[in-house]
Protein backbone atom coordinates (compact mmCIF):
# COMPACT_ATOMS: atom_id res chain seq x y z
CA UNK A 1 0.00 0.00 0.00
CA UNK A 2 1.46 3.51 -1.33
CA UNK A 3 0.37 5.68 1.32
CA UNK A 4 3.07 8.33 0.29
CA UNK A 5 5.34 7.43 3.24
CA UNK A 6 8.51 5.92 3.09
CA UNK A 7 9.35 2.76 5.27
CA UNK A 8 12.71 2.03 6.07
CA UNK A 9 13.33 -1.09 6.30
CA UNK A 10 12.93 -3.72 8.93
CA UNK A 11 15.53 -5.01 11.46
CA UNK A 12 14.20 -8.39 10.54
CA UNK A 13 14.30 -8.52 6.85
CA UNK A 14 18.45 -8.29 6.76
CA UNK A 15 19.66 -10.53 5.11
CA UNK A 16 23.69 -11.74 4.33
CA UNK A 17 25.40 -10.84 0.67
CA UNK A 18 27.22 -14.04 -0.15
CA UNK A 19 31.22 -12.68 -0.50
CA UNK A 20 30.29 -9.27 1.44
CA UNK A 21 30.27 -10.28 5.35
CA UNK A 22 30.52 -6.50 5.91
CA UNK A 23 27.14 -6.05 4.04
CA UNK A 24 23.29 -6.40 4.81
CA UNK A 25 20.32 -6.42 2.21
CA UNK A 26 17.56 -5.46 3.56
CA UNK A 27 14.61 -6.17 0.49
CA UNK A 28 10.84 -5.02 0.56
CA UNK A 29 8.30 -5.31 -2.51
CA UNK A 30 10.53 -3.76 -5.51
CA UNK A 31 14.11 -2.83 -3.85
CA UNK A 32 16.71 -4.19 -2.09
CA UNK A 33 18.32 -1.94 0.36
CA UNK A 34 22.67 -2.59 1.23
CA UNK A 35 23.84 -1.32 4.19
CA UNK A 36 27.87 -1.70 5.06
CA UNK A 37 29.42 -1.66 8.52
CA UNK A 38 30.87 1.34 7.36
CA UNK A 39 27.53 3.53 7.29
CA UNK A 40 27.30 3.29 3.20
CA UNK A 41 24.32 2.95 1.64
CA UNK A 42 23.11 1.48 -1.96
CA UNK A 43 19.35 1.69 -3.20
CA UNK A 44 18.69 -0.87 -6.05
CA UNK A 45 15.30 -2.12 -8.21
CA UNK A 46 14.91 -5.53 -8.30
CA UNK A 47 16.92 -5.51 -11.77
CA UNK A 48 19.88 -4.32 -10.32
CA UNK A 49 19.67 -0.66 -11.04
CA UNK A 50 21.36 1.51 -8.62
CA UNK A 51 19.00 4.15 -7.70
CA UNK A 52 20.51 5.90 -4.49
CA UNK A 53 23.96 5.50 -3.17
CA UNK A 54 25.88 7.19 0.02
CA UNK A 55 29.30 6.75 0.78
CA UNK A 56 29.79 5.96 4.14
CA UNK A 57 32.00 7.46 7.50
CA UNK A 58 35.26 6.49 5.30
CA UNK A 59 34.49 7.89 2.41
CA UNK A 60 33.72 4.63 0.69
CA UNK A 61 30.87 2.82 -0.65
CA UNK A 62 28.86 -0.19 0.05
CA UNK A 63 30.81 -2.39 -2.12
CA UNK A 64 34.41 -1.09 -1.18
CA UNK A 65 34.75 -0.56 2.63
CA UNK B 1 8.13 -26.67 2.96
CA UNK B 2 6.39 -23.45 3.88
CA UNK B 3 3.31 -21.42 2.38
CA UNK B 4 5.55 -19.27 -0.37
CA UNK B 5 7.59 -22.97 -0.76
CA UNK B 6 4.14 -24.29 -1.91
CA UNK B 7 2.46 -21.48 -3.97
CA UNK B 8 5.79 -21.53 -5.81
CA UNK B 9 5.74 -25.06 -6.58
CA UNK B 10 1.87 -25.03 -7.50
CA UNK B 11 2.69 -22.02 -10.12
CA UNK B 12 5.37 -23.83 -11.59
CA UNK B 13 2.95 -26.80 -11.87
CA UNK B 14 0.12 -24.19 -13.72
CA UNK B 15 3.30 -22.65 -15.88
CA UNK B 16 5.59 -24.58 -16.72
CA UNK B 17 7.55 -21.52 -18.55
CA UNK B 18 7.36 -19.59 -15.34
CA UNK B 19 10.72 -17.60 -13.84
CA UNK B 20 10.61 -17.80 -10.46
CA UNK B 21 13.03 -16.51 -7.92
CA UNK B 22 12.74 -17.32 -4.04
CA UNK B 23 14.29 -14.68 -1.51
CA UNK B 24 13.90 -16.39 1.61
CA UNK B 25 13.64 -14.24 4.65
CA UNK B 26 16.61 -15.14 7.30
CA UNK B 27 15.36 -14.71 10.56
CA UNK B 28 11.37 -16.58 11.65
CA UNK B 29 9.70 -13.33 11.59
CA UNK B 30 10.74 -12.26 8.29
CA UNK B 31 8.82 -11.64 5.26
CA UNK B 32 9.56 -14.10 3.00
CA UNK B 33 9.71 -12.92 -1.21
CA UNK B 34 8.50 -14.61 -4.62
CA UNK B 35 9.13 -13.16 -7.86
CA UNK B 36 7.87 -14.70 -11.10
CA UNK B 37 7.84 -13.72 -14.51
CA UNK B 38 5.68 -15.23 -17.20
CA UNK B 39 6.75 -13.82 -20.82
CA UNK B 40 7.24 -9.67 -19.87
CA UNK B 41 5.08 -9.83 -16.80
CA UNK B 42 5.92 -9.85 -13.59
CA UNK B 43 4.68 -10.62 -9.93
CA UNK B 44 6.03 -10.07 -6.47
CA UNK B 45 4.41 -12.15 -3.80
CA UNK B 46 5.74 -11.45 -0.02
CA UNK B 47 4.87 -13.58 2.68
CA UNK B 48 5.16 -12.96 6.14
CA UNK B 49 5.09 -15.95 8.78
CA UNK B 50 1.50 -15.23 10.27
CA UNK B 51 0.73 -11.87 8.37
CA UNK B 52 -0.50 -13.88 4.95
CA UNK B 53 0.43 -12.78 1.47
CA UNK B 54 0.92 -9.55 0.12
CA UNK B 55 0.60 -9.10 -4.01
CA UNK B 56 2.21 -6.38 -6.23
CA UNK B 57 1.61 -6.70 -10.18
CA UNK B 58 3.29 -5.51 -13.24
CA UNK B 59 4.71 -2.20 -11.61
CA UNK B 60 7.72 -0.81 -9.39
CA UNK B 61 6.15 -0.22 -5.81
CA UNK B 62 7.72 3.08 -4.64
CA UNK B 63 10.66 2.66 -1.91
CA UNK B 64 9.40 1.18 1.08
CA UNK B 65 5.89 0.64 0.06
CA UNK B 66 3.75 -2.77 1.03
CA UNK B 67 2.02 -5.01 -1.64
CA UNK B 68 -0.76 -3.24 -3.53
CA UNK B 69 -3.30 -6.12 -2.46
CA UNK B 70 -3.03 -8.75 0.82
CA UNK B 71 -4.99 -11.77 1.26
CA UNK B 72 -4.77 -14.16 4.42
CA UNK B 73 -5.10 -17.47 2.70
CA UNK B 74 -2.61 -19.65 0.62
CA UNK B 75 -5.12 -20.68 -1.99
CA UNK B 76 -6.62 -17.32 -2.81
CA UNK B 77 -3.54 -16.15 -3.32
CA UNK B 78 -3.20 -18.53 -5.81
CA UNK B 79 -5.79 -17.74 -7.63
CA UNK B 80 -5.27 -14.19 -7.50
CA UNK B 81 -1.66 -14.53 -9.11
CA UNK B 82 -2.83 -16.96 -11.71
CA UNK B 83 -5.65 -14.44 -13.31
CA UNK B 84 -3.17 -11.64 -12.67
CA UNK B 85 -0.53 -13.58 -14.91
CA UNK B 86 -3.33 -14.91 -17.46
CA UNK B 87 -4.58 -11.26 -18.38
CA UNK B 88 -1.08 -9.66 -17.67
CA UNK B 89 -3.16 -7.38 -15.27
CA UNK B 90 -1.17 -4.54 -13.48
CA UNK B 91 -2.41 -4.44 -9.69
CA UNK B 92 -2.82 -0.84 -7.90
CA UNK B 93 -2.37 0.86 -4.83
CA UNK B 94 -5.39 -0.03 -2.20
CA UNK B 95 -7.62 2.54 -1.44
CA UNK B 96 -7.02 4.27 2.43
CA UNK B 97 -8.84 5.76 4.45
CA UNK B 98 -6.78 6.75 7.66
CA UNK B 99 -8.88 8.00 10.78
CA UNK B 100 -6.42 7.90 13.25
CA UNK B 101 -6.84 10.69 15.08
CA UNK B 102 -11.42 10.97 14.26
CA UNK B 103 -13.19 11.34 17.00
CA UNK B 104 -16.71 9.71 17.85
CA UNK B 105 -18.75 9.82 20.51
CA UNK B 106 -17.35 12.38 23.32
CA UNK B 107 -14.68 13.48 21.76
CA UNK B 108 -12.00 11.34 22.52
CA UNK B 109 -8.78 10.85 20.31
CA UNK B 110 -8.57 7.12 18.95
CA UNK B 111 -5.54 5.56 19.08
CA UNK B 112 -6.47 2.54 16.30
CA UNK B 113 -6.29 2.80 12.60
CA UNK B 114 -8.71 1.97 10.46
CA UNK B 115 -8.36 1.30 6.69
CA UNK B 116 -10.93 0.86 4.59
CA UNK B 117 -9.83 -0.56 1.38
CA UNK B 118 -11.62 -2.20 -2.06
CA UNK B 119 -9.84 -4.98 -4.16
CA UNK B 120 -9.15 -3.89 -7.45
CA UNK B 121 -10.58 -7.66 -8.59
CA UNK B 122 -14.20 -7.65 -6.68
CA UNK B 123 -14.88 -4.29 -6.09
CA UNK B 124 -15.54 -5.55 -2.52
CA UNK B 125 -14.75 -3.11 0.57
CA UNK B 126 -13.21 -4.24 3.62
CA UNK B 127 -11.93 -2.41 6.82
CA UNK B 128 -8.62 -3.35 8.68
CA UNK B 129 -7.99 -2.45 12.34
CA UNK B 130 -4.20 -1.63 13.06
CA UNK B 131 -4.17 -1.53 16.69
CA UNK B 132 -0.21 -0.41 17.99
CA UNK B 133 -1.59 -2.70 21.00
CA UNK B 134 -1.70 -5.31 18.96
CA UNK B 135 0.26 -5.81 16.14
CA UNK B 136 -1.95 -8.36 14.35
CA UNK B 137 -4.32 -6.80 11.80
CA UNK B 138 -7.85 -7.62 12.14
CA UNK B 139 -10.47 -7.42 9.23
CA UNK B 140 -13.58 -6.81 9.16
CA UNK B 141 -16.32 -6.73 6.32
CA UNK B 142 -18.74 -4.67 7.93
CA UNK B 143 -18.55 -0.74 9.03
CA UNK B 144 -20.59 -0.90 11.68
CA UNK B 145 -18.42 -3.71 13.62
CA UNK B 146 -15.79 -1.73 12.82
CA UNK B 147 -17.39 1.79 15.00
CA UNK B 148 -18.66 -1.19 17.34
CA UNK B 149 -15.08 -2.39 17.83
CA UNK B 150 -13.63 1.30 17.74
CA UNK B 151 -15.94 2.30 20.75
CA UNK B 152 -14.72 0.16 23.40
CA UNK B 153 -11.52 2.81 23.19
CA UNK B 154 -14.24 5.26 24.32
CA UNK B 155 -15.57 3.66 27.20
Amino acid sequence: MDDGRMDPPQADSARSVPSHPSVRRFRSSSHNTFLGDNGAIEIQTLAGETIFSKPGADGEGVWNP
Amino acid sequence: MNALETLQTRLRERFPSLESTLDPGESGTASWYLDVRLGNHSIVIEWRPGFGFGVTSGHEASYGAGPDERFDEPDETFRRVVLLLLAGAVTRSSTSVTQGTRTIGRGEVIYRLVVAFRRPDGGRISWMILDSKRPRKRRFKRLDKVIRELQKVLR
